[in-house]
C-alpha cells in the first residue's frame, strides 16, 4: 500500500485505464497460455478440451476425439518461435505480478523526473513487445531475424501509435524541488495519463509549460476533477501540489482558445523564495504565464460613472484573474 | 339447467393418491390463468415432483369473451418421477366460465371423470342468454361422467377485491394448493417473485386471494389428490423453452440477439432484454425480420457472436440474407420456434411443418447445419453446441424448437457452466502470410476465418460466387470448386456424428423415429406398447442436416420404420391418396431420400402437442393384427 495517501487517491481515480492496460496483458497473456497448452495437449487432453468446447448436447452426438483432430485448437509453430512465446510469457507474467507498483513511480535523490519516468514506462511497456511475439507466433509469422530483439526494453520514445494509445498510466511521487516540468512533454502523446504526487515545497504553478491544445492539464490540491484525466480521450498530465500552489485545469475539449479552454480557481502571489535549483523569478515566470494563457482577451469598458470596468461574465474565474492582473501592474480599474 | 349445487356438509375428503394427475386452468385472454398454472407448476418442481406445463393459448391476440375459440390458460401434468410431455387428458379442470370448459371438452382433452371446478356465477346470470348458454354447455357436458363443482368464485374475491378479474387467478391458485397439497409458502415466494415489479399491497391483497381460495377448498371440496414427491438432489432449475433458449444464448459467450418480434419466438428477446446487457450483450429489435438477420450477420462478419430468433413467416422473410450468410460463410446461428403455417398460419400453435423449408428452403446449392433439440433441458445446451459448429464451418446453423417447447415449462439439472463456452469466436493474430478469404481445404472444404479487423484480414465480402481471394468470379470451374467446398463441410461434419441410439431394443417389429419435442411422447407411447408386449423401439434425431450416421444400418434391424411428427402428411386410404402421390411427413421424406428405406410416416397438426395415446394408437395400427401382442 502506497504511505502517501494521495497516491492511492490517484490511483483510484485512474483505475479505469488501469484496468484496460490490466486487461491487454492478461487478455494476451491467457491466449499465450491457452496456446501453449494446446501445443503440448495429449490427444486425449485435445479430445476433452473440444467435449467441453461443445458442450453437453454434443456428448451423445458428435465423436469429440475425431473433432479434435480435425479442428487443432492451435496452429503449428516453429521451436524457435515456441521459445519466443514462453519468454513472452514470462514477461507477461511479470509485469502482472507487480500489481499496483506497476503504476507507481518515485523520483529518488539523484534521480530526474523524466529518466524515472522513462525507466517505469518502458518497465510496463515490456508487455507491448511480448503481447506483439505472442501474436506474431499465434499468426505463424513470427521470424526470429526480424522480431526476436521486441523483447528488448523499449522506452516511450520507440512505442508507436497504437503502444501510446494503450500507454499504462503512471503515478509519480515527487519532491517539489525536484519537478522539472519540461520533462514531462516527452510524454504527452497518445492517451498517456501522468499524475504527479508533489512533496514538500514546490514551485506555484509548474505544469503551465505543459498546456498545449490536446493536453488535459490539472493542477489540484484536493484532487478534485481527477477522474477527468483518467477519462480524456488524449494525454492529460495532472499534479496533486501543495496547499498554496495555483490550482487550474486545462480542458482541451472546453474551446478553441486557450483562455476557454483553461479554468483557473486559485492564482497565488508571485513568489518571492527560490526552491530548490528554481528561482523566484523563474516560478513567477510560471505564475505570470498562467495568468496570460487565462486572460479573457477583451474587456467591457466601465458604464458611465461606474468605479470599476468588470471584465467579461463578472462571477467567472477568468474575470477574477484580469483583477488580479489589473491589481499586479497597479492599473486597478479606472479610479 | 340449474347450476348443480355445491357440496352442503363435506364428508371427511376422499384422498386420491396417484402416481400423476392433470391439471387445468381455462379463463377468458387477460383472467390470469396462466399465471396461475405457472406459478402451480412452479412449485409442484420445487417440491420434487416431475411437471410439464402446456400454456394453452387463443389464436386471436384478443378474442371476445366467452367463446370456447377464446380459451385461455395453463395444462400442468404433474407427477411422482420427470414428466416428458403433456399426456394424454386432464383430470381435474378449474374453468372460469362454461365456454372455455367446452372447449377443452371438444377437443377431447378431459378424462371421462374429470372433476370440473367451474365459476357458476353464469348460472345465476340477468342475462338469459348467457343462463341459456350455460344450460346447454351443462347439458353437453352431461354426456360423459365428469364431477361438476359450481364454485362461486367471483362472490368469495368480491369479499377481498373490488374487480375479481384481477384476482380469481389466485383464489384458484388457493384451490390447487389445499386440493393438491402444495407448499403455501413455497406459493407466496413464487406470487412475491411474480409480482416483483409491483407494489407490497397487490403482493398481499393476491396472497390474502390465496388463502381465500385455499380455506374455501378446505371447506367445501370433498377431495385431495397426493402425488409423491422426490425433491432432487440435484440443483435443479425450472424454466419454459424460449428462456433455456436466452439462457443458452448468454452461456455459449453470444452477443447479439437481433429479432424482430413474432409469436411464438418474442419471449426469447423479452427475456434477453432483460438480463443480456448485465452480461455484456445486447438485444437488437430491429425494423424487420430482414434487417434483423441482416444486423446479425454484419455482427459476425466484425468478430461478433450473433444470433437470430424467428418463427415460420419471419424465416421466409429472412431467406435471401441466409443464403448471404451461407455463400459469405460467416457463421450465424438462427432459432427458429416453430408456428403452425403456412403462411401466418396459427401463430400461437405447435407444429413442426418448417423442416424441409428450413434445409432446403433458401434459393441456389446452400448447405448448412439444422439441429432440433428435443427436450427444454436441450433448449439451454444445444446453443452452445450451435455457436461452436457455426463458428468450427464458417456456416449458418438452423435451430429448430417449436411453441410446445417454447412455452412448456419443466424442472432440469442447472447447468454447470464452463468459461471455454464464453471464449472468443476467433483468434484476433494477424493473419498469417498469404492467407486467403476462402483458403479452402479441397478435402474438407474448410477454411480459417477470418475478419477485417485483424491486420492483413480486409477482404471483399461478396454473394456474388467468388474464387478463394473473395474476389467476384463468374468462371464455371471456379462456381463448381467453390460450391463443392461449401457442401463438402456437411459430409465432414457428418463424419464426426454418433450414430443416434434406440429407445428400447435395437431390433424389432417397428421403429419409431421423431424429431424435436415428440421425444417424451413418443418415448411414452413405445414404452407403453412394450409393457403390451409389442416389439417397437423408438429414436430422437437432433442432427437433420445432415442427418446423423449409421440410420440405414439401425432401420435394417426393423421389418417397418414409421415417423411420428407434427406435420402434415397423407393417410394410405385417403381420397385419390396412392403410394405415388402420397404427401408424407417431412422426416420421412428426408429418410427415404437419406436410406432408400420404405419409412412410412404419421402426422397430425392438431395445433396442440401429440398425445401418447394418439401415437400408441399409430403405432398399433402400424403392427399386424393391430398390434395385439
Amino acid at each position: 500500500m502506497p504511505s502517501d495517501p494521495r497516491v492511492a487517491a490517484a490511483l483510484a481515480a485512474l483505475a479505469k485505464p488501469i484496468a484496460e492496460f490490466r486487461a491487454s496483458v492478461h487478455g494476451a497473456l491467457q491466449q499465450a497460455d491457452s496456446f501453449v497448452a494446446a501445443h503440448s495437449a495429449t490427444a486425449t487432453a485435445r479430445a476433452a478440451g473440444a467435449a467441453v468446447g461443445l458442450g453437453k448436447f454434443a456428448d451423445m452426438h458428435i465423436d469429440a476425439g475425431k473433432f479434435a483432430a480435425l479442428f487443432p485448437a492451435s496452429q503449428p509453430a516453429a521451436p524457435d518461435a515456441m521459445a519466443a512465446l514462453e519468454r513472452a510469457i514470462k514477461v507477461l507474467r511479470a509485469v502482472t505480478a507487480q500489481g499496483d507498483a506497476l503504476f507507481v513511480a518515485k523520483v529518488t535523490a539523484g534521480k530526474k523526473l523524466g529518466a524515472t519516468i522513462d525507466a517505469a514506462l518502458a518497465d510496463a511497456g515490456a508487455a507491448f513487445g511480448a503481447i506483439v511475439i505472442a501474436e506474431l507466433v499465434r499468426g505463424g509469422r513470427y521470424n526470429a531475424a526480424d522480431h526476436a530483439r521486441l523483447l528488448d526494453p523499449s522506452e516511450f520514445r520507440a512505442w508507436n501509435r497504437a503502444e501510446r494509445r494503450f500507454a499504462p498510466p503512471l503515478v509519480v511521487e515527487v519532491d517539489g524541488a525536484d519537478l522539472y516540468a519540461g520533462a514531462l512533454l516527452d510524454f504527452v502523446d497518445g492517451r498517456e495519463k501522468i499524475v504527479l504526487v508533489v512533496r514538500g515545497a514546490a514551485p506555484p504553478a509548474p505544469l503551465v509549460r505543459c498546456v498545449t491544445p490536446g493536453t488535459y492539464v490539472l493542477q489540484t490540491v484536493d484532487g478534485a476533477d481527477l477522474e477527468k484525466v483518467a477519462g480524456f480521450e488524449g494525454p492529460a498530465i495532472a499534479a496533486l501540489v501543495p496547499q498554496g500552489a495555483a490550482t487550474f485545469a486545462h480542458n482541451p475539449s472546453a474551446g478553441n482558445e486557450t483562455w476557454q479552454r483553461l479554468s483557473v480557481t486559485f492564482l497565488p502571489p508571485l513568489p518571492t523564495k527560490a526552491v530548490g535549483g528554481f528561482s523566484a523569478w523563474q516560478m513567477g515566470e510560471d505564475v505570470k504565464m498562467l495568468a496570460d494563457l487565462a486572460r479573457t482577451p477583451f474587456a467591457v469598458p466601465g458604464a458611465p460613472g461606474a468605479k470599476s470596468a468588470p471584465a467579461i461574465g463578472a462571477n467567472d474565474a477568468v474575470d477574477r484573474l484580469a483583477s488580479w492582473l489589473l491589481d499586479a501592474s497597479g492599473v486597478s480599474g479606472t479610479n | 339447467m340449474p347450476a348443480p349445487s355445491a357440496t352442503a356438509a363435506p364428508a371427511p375428503p376422499k384422498v386420491l393418491r396417484v402416481p400423476e394427475h392433470t391439471v387445468e386452468i381455462v379463463s377468458d385472454s387477460g383472467e390470469g390463468a396462466q399465471k396461475c398454472g405457472q406459478i402451480f407448476g412452479a412449485v409442484s418442481a420445487k417440491m420434487g415432483n416431475g411437471v410439464w406445463t402446456v400454456e394453452l393459448i387463443p389464436a386471436e391476440i384478443q378474442p371476445p369473451p366467452r367463446v370456447p375459440e377464446g380459451a385461455s390458460g395453463n395444462r400442468i401434468r404433474v407427477g411422482e418421477h420427470p414428466v416428458t410431455n403433456w399426456g394424454d387428458r386432464t383430470h381435474l379442470v378449474i374453468a372460469f366460465n362454461e365456454q372455455v370448459l367446452l372447449a377443452r371438452h371438444r377437443v377431447d382433452a378431459l378424462a371421462d371423470d374429470a372433476i370440473l371446478l367451474v365459476e357458476d356465477k353464469w348460472a345465476r346470470s340477468d342475462d338469459p342468454d348467457i343462463v341459456a348458454a350455460w344450460n346447454a354447455a351443462m347439458k353437453e357436458l352431461s354426456g360423459k361422467h365428469y364431477r361438476i363443482v359450481p364454485v362461486a368464485m367471483e362472490d368469495e374475491c368480491l369479499t377481498i377485491v373490488d374487480n375479481p378479474k384481477k384476482g380469481k387467478n389466485m383464489f384458484a391458485l388457493g384451490l390447487l394448493a389445499r386440493i393438491y397439497g402444495r407448499d403455501m409458502e413455497l406459493i407466496k415466494q413464487q406470487i412475491a417473485h411474480a409480482f416483483r415489479k409491483k407494489s407490497e399491497e397487490v403482493y398481499a391483497q393476491n396472497v390474502a386471494l390465496l388463502e381465500l381460495g385455499f380455506h374455501w377448498a378446505e371447506d367445501n371440496i370433498d377431495i385431495r389428490v397426493e402425488i409423491p414427491t422426490h425433491p432432487s438432489t440435484k440443483p435443479q432449475v425450472v424454466m419454459n423453452g424460449n428462456e433455456a433458449i436466452g439462457m443458452g444464448c448468454i452461456a455459449s459467450g453470444m452477443e447479439l440477439c437481433a429479432m424482430y418480434p413474432i409469436t411464438p419466438a418474442t419471449s426469447v428477446s423479452h427475456y434477453l432484454s432483460e438480463v443480456f446487457e448485465k452480461f455484456g450483450g445486447m438485444v437488437h429489435q430491429a425494423e424487420d425480420e430482414i434487417a434483423a438477420v441482416g444486423v446479425a450477420i454484419g455482427a459476425s462478419y466484425a468478430g461478433k457472436v450473433a444470433f437470430t430468433v424467428t418463427s415460420g413467416p419471419g424465416m421466409a422473410l429472412k431467406t435471401e440474407f441466409l443464403g448471404y450468410a451461407i455463400m459469405t460463410e460467416t457463421p450465424l446461428v438462427l432459432v427458429n420456434v416453430q408456428r403452425g403455417g403456412p403462411s401466418t398460419g396459427l401463430p400461437t400453435k405447435v407444429e413442426q411443418s418448417d423442416l424441409l423449408a428450413s434445409i432446403f428452403g433458401q434459393t441456389g446449392d446452400a448447405p448448412h447445419i439444422v439441429m432440433a433439440p428435443a427436450t427444454i433441458e436441450e433448449c439451454f445446451h444445444i446453443m452452445i453446441t450451435a455457436r461452436r459448429l457455426a463458428e468450427t464451418f464458417r456456416t449458418l446453423v438452423m435451430v429448430l424448437t417449436d411453441a410446445n417447447l417454447a412455452t412448456g415449462v419443466t424442472p432440469y439439472d442447472k447447468p454447470t457452466l464452463d468459461e471455454k463456452w464464453q471464449a472468443a469466436p476467433l483468434d484476433l493474430a494477424p493473419v498469417r502470410e498469404g492467407q486467403k478469404a476462402y483458403d479452402w481445404n479441397k478435402e474438407t472444404g474448410l477454411s480459417e476465418r477470418i475478419i477485417p479487423g485483424r491486420p492483413g484480414g480486409m477482404f471483399t465480402l461478396t454473394g456474388l460466387s467468388h474464387d478463394d481471394r473473395s474476389k467476384v468470379a463468374y468462371s464455371s470451374d471456379i462456381h463448381q470448386h467453390s460450391s463443392a467446398m461449401r457442401s463438402r463441410k456437411l459430409a465432414v461434419l457428418q463424419s464426426l456424428l454418433t450414430p443416434p441410439t434406440v429407445y428400447g431394443d435395437e431390433k424389432g417389429d417397428l421403429l419409431v423415429v421423431g424429431w424435436g419435442s415428440t421425444k417424451g411422447a413418443i418415448e411414452e407411447a413405445v414404452d407403453r406398447a412394450r409393457k403390451d408386449g409389442l416389439k417397437v423401439s423408438a429414436l430422437q434425431l437432433r442432427f437433420l442436416s445432415p442427418l446423423e450416421p449409421g440410420l440405414k444400418e439401425i432401420f435394417k434391424k426393423f421389418k417397418k420404420v414409421m415417423t411420428v411428427e407434427i406435420n402434415y402428411s397423407d393417410d394410405m386410404g385417403d381420397p385419390y391418396v396412392t403410394e405415388e402421390n402420397r404427401r408424407r411427413g417431412q422426416l420421412s421424406i428426408l429418410l427415404r431420400n437419406a436410406t432408400l428405406v420404405d419409412v412410412d410416416c404419421w402426422g397430425r397438426v392438431p395445433g396442440e402437442p401429440l398425445r401418447p395415446m394418439s401415437i400408441l394408437e399409430a403405432i398399433r395400427g402400424r403392427l399386424p393384427r393391430g398390434g395385439a401382442a
